[in-house]
């Protein structure tokens, strides 16, 4: 009899040693993936405006690379065809000897427009997949679209998307104005742009080398073409960050012309 | 029409061209308000070039006025305004800056007053902008706007950017006395967002550095080397800059406390040194981290200034040198052959960068040097006008145009056959581009073929052939020596002729300006018709001939 409770005894603290293994490989295991379980409830949660910076972001960039390689426009109407990419004129004449009438007096107010109307798609895409998202986490959700900004700063590219999302399960939560900031140097570069057009309507051509004495992190490239055409490709030596646009100014023929 | 009148006909005609181009009286009648297939905005162009329909932006109909664009409303040239941005355009319609949303001025942009630029400091930074874009940029950075209308060019402006003394703004954080390279202003803004009890313990040293030994920070010096405003400072253990970089002063205790200038500076930029950090960007070097398979390593840190010169095609050019190079092959450069262009080359940040000047060589590259700093520039071509130039001395005047006076023969003749081309001395010559400019062949724009027409030249020599046994038709077929013999006049032109060997009668009386020779006539012409253009026999810019053409016909006339 007492060996049989011995026998007992012994198998009891068996399952309580395995229970005590079981316990602390659980314990390791949590440890282990709690970072990836912690990020999965965090993406299931996930904060708006980070949805819609992440949403968002590409698009805006990508949109700001093709603008860039293409004076200014997404869609260049009047343009020369350099290296793969259609330039649009920001200053064109069709006369020889005559000085180019300017054709995009508002470069900076333009790229935002086009900015602008470039994303319009995707915001409301990006937007109303965010309040899928929502809804299918069991949230109540009310949305009011509002209009988009873009502006062009110093050194970024702010996108604000007027929008209201109130948020309801149980706790209240209300978001406004999401705001997409870019760190690109296209407010810069567009300005020098203008400048150059200055020069353009003035003298047919402006000296490269003054903007690269004054701005040490930019060069200016000036390319002249059979016709006449001159492109400007403006680069940030920093970052990269490029504007080129075309200009055809002062033209002389070959030979002669009446 | 004999031969001498027709030439002066063609003359009169090409001059008659040149002129009218030149007054540039372009024959096109109309004003497009946009030109067909989404094209540019208010151009003249011929009336089926206008693009027709309606306009998106106005919903009226395109415009379309038989007349010049700066005669209509619409597409008059003036100021563009751009009230938000505070940024103004000129040369531009009335229809483009209304299409955008600007405020169109028919006045000249340097008659606004908004849109006088001078310089906007905000910090350390400045812009050279409008007085409205200051504000706008001022109110971006939460600033107060500092504007200095009286500053009018952008030199002035970016030299006129200074930052606030700084010095070490001493605090306490974290129990531990610390330090920051900060200036007053910005000291203070610390100040007043600590607790009252912490408030006491920050002190603004003006002129300290951080790894000052008698401050007791814990920011202590040698913390390494960094990249500031394009030079290489000495860093604290803090992260705060120091002095310049200087290794000799790396133990020295004095450098360490108090911002001053480096003994080191070689004033020459200090490329590649592995001692100094003073860099300099204009005498050609910048800060930027230690590459060892670029650089040689500094003394100490991983901070250098890089020389920004360049090498090209095993020549060495300073940062910020340019020169002029041609694309003709080694041997025929800047000799203006067809196909040949101009290139400006250019030094900068240490890359080597090519602007194409003008086709057609309708813009040269020059170039200057001075204390071997050489600066080139493409710039037009004022060719156009040389054949016009009867006098030396308008075809010499380097500010009218480019223009080279070839002694010999004129080109402009009058109705007489008479050369109108004299110079001083009233000797024949012939004014012609210095740059000879090239035609586009292939488009036959431009009039090339009538411009090289214009150095086809007739010489009429002149033979006596005797009344009883000599004849034209005799004579006509006799070598050239036998020519030489029986000729008077002229007599250069005869394949063969040289000094001496014509007959008395013409040796006698040659005038001065007749060439010595045969070749001497054909090398002149030749002079004279190349200069004018992609004329004549040349070989192309890659050195290929063409087709060789004969440049000397003949034919026997009975003197008229």
């Amino acid at each position: 009899m007492s060996e049989k409770k011995r026998l007992k005894k012994r198998g009891q603290v068996t399952i309580f040693i395995i229970i005590a293994i079981l316990i602390i490989a659980l314990g390791v295991l949590i440890y282990m993936f709690y970072p990836k379980l912690k990020s999965t409830i965090e993406t299931e949660t996930k904060n708006p405006s980070v949805f819609i910076q992440e949403c968002m972001e590409e698009t805006i960039q990508d949109t700001v690379n093709i603008i860039s390689l293409q004076g200014g426009s997404v869609n260049p109407t009047f343009y020369y065809s350099y290296e793969k990419n259609n330039i649009e004129y920001l200053c064109y004449t069709n006369q020889y000897y005559q000085p180019c009438v300017v054709q995009q007096p508002m470069l900076i107010q333009h790229i935002q427009s086009e900015i602008k109307n470039e994303i319009k798609e995707e915001t409301i895409s990006c937007f109303d997949s965010m309040k899928m998202s929502y809804e299918s986490k069991g949230y109540e959700v009310d949305m009011k679209s509002g209009n988009t900004t873009v502006e062009l700063l110093p050194e970024k590219v702010v996108t604000t998307f007027n929008y209201e999302l109130v948020l309801t399960k149980g706790d209240t939560e209300k978001y406004q104005n999401f705001n997409i900031v870019l760190d690109n140097n296209l407010y810069e570069l567009a300005s020098i742009a203008n400048s150059i057009i200055n020069w353009e309507t003035q003298y047919g051509k402006a000296e490269v080398t003054t903007y690269m004495n004054y701005y040490h992190d930019l060069k200016v490239e000036r390319k002249k073409q059979i016709d006449e055409t001159a492109i400007y490709i403006l680069t940030n030596r920093d970052n990269d960050n490029k504007f080129q646009f075309a200009s055809r100014s002062y033209a002389f023929p070959p030979g002669i012309s009446i | 029409m004999n031969k001498k009148n027709l030439i002066a006909f063609i003359m009169i005609f090409l001059v008659s061209i040149l002129f009218i181009s030149f007054i540039s009286a372009i024959s096109v009648s109309n004003c497009c308000e946009r030109l067909k297939n989404d094209g540019a905005w208010c151009q003249n162009a011929l009336a089926g070039e206008c693009t027709t329909g309606v306009n998106p932006f106005t919903q009226a109909n395109y415009k379309k006025v038989p007349t010049s664009c700066e005669s209509t409303s619409y597409c008059k040239l003036g100021t563009c305004v751009n009230s938000l941005q505070g940024t103004c355009m000129p040369n531009t319609p009335q229809v483009v800056c209304n299409k955008e949303g600007g405020v169109w001025k028919g006045a000249k942009i340097e008659d606004l007053p908004e849109c006088q630029l001078g310089c906007c400091l905000m910090g350390n930074q400045v812009a050279f902008v409008t007085q409205t874009e200051c504000k706008k940029l001022t109110s971006e950075a939460g600033l107060i706007i500092n504007y200095r209308g009286d500053i009018k060019t952008e030199l002035e402006c970016i030299a006129s950017a200074t930052s606030d003394e700084i010095g070490a703004c001493v605090f306490e954080k974290d129990y531990q006395k610390t330090c920051l390279m900060i200036s007053q202003t910005e000291c203070n803004k610390i100040k007043a967002v600590t607790n009252t009890a912490e408030q006491k313990t920050v002190e603004f040293h003006k002129g300290y550095l951080c790894s000052a030994s008698q401050l007791e920070t814990n920011c202590g010096p040698r913390g390494g080397t960094s990249c500031i405003d394009e030079q290489v400072y000495f860093m604290d253990t803090c992260g705060n800059a120091a002095n310049i970089y200087d290794s000799s002063k790396l133990n020295d205790n004095n450098y360490w406390t108090s911002i001053q200038e480096p003994s080191c500076d070689d004033e020459n930029g200090n490329k590649n040194s592995q001692t100094c950090g003073a860099c300099d960007y204009f005498s050609g070097s910048i800060c930027k981290s230690y590459d060892r398979t670029v650089n040689v390593k500094p003394t100490y840190g991983n901070s250098l200034c890089v020389s920004l010169d360049c090498t090209y095609n095993g020549q060495k050019y300073l940062h910020g040198e340019t020169w002029c190079a041609d694309n003709s092959k080694t041997g025929l450069k800047g000799k203006n052959l067809p196909g040949s262009r101009y290139f400006r080359m250019m030094c900068y940040n240490g890359e080597v960068s090519v602007e194409p000047c003008s086709e057609f060589k309708n813009e040269i590259c020059i170039e200057n040097e001075v204390n071997s700093f050489s600066a080139a520039s493409c710039v037009v071509n004022r060719w156009q006008d040389c054949m016009n130039q009867s006098l030396k001395e308008d075809c010499e005047d380097v500010y009218a145009r480019d223009c080279k006076w070839i002694k010999g023969y004129s080109l402009l003749k009058d109705t007489k056959g008479n050369d109108l081309g004299k110079d001083e001395n009233n000797v024949s010559g012939s004014c012609v581009p210095k740059y000879s400019p090239g035609f586009d062949f292939w488009l036959g724009e431009g009039y090339g073929p009538e411009l090289c027409n214009m150095g086809s030249s007739v010489c009429a020599v002149e033979y006596e052939v005797g009344f009883i046994f000599g004849s034209r038709k005799k004579l006509e077929q006799k070598d050239w020596d036998e020519k030489i013999s029986k000729c008077v006049a002229n007599c250069y032109c005869i394949p063969g002729y040289k000094d001496g060997a014509a007959k008395n009668k013409y040796e006698n009386n040659k005038p001065d300006s007749d060439p010595v020779s045969y070749d001497a006539w054909i090398n002149r012409m030749n002079s004279v018709c190349t200069s004018l253009g992609d004329c004549g026999n040349k070989n192309n810019y890659l050195g290929f001939t063409g087709d060789v053409k004969d440049v000397f016909t003949s034919e026997f006339i009975k003197k008229p």
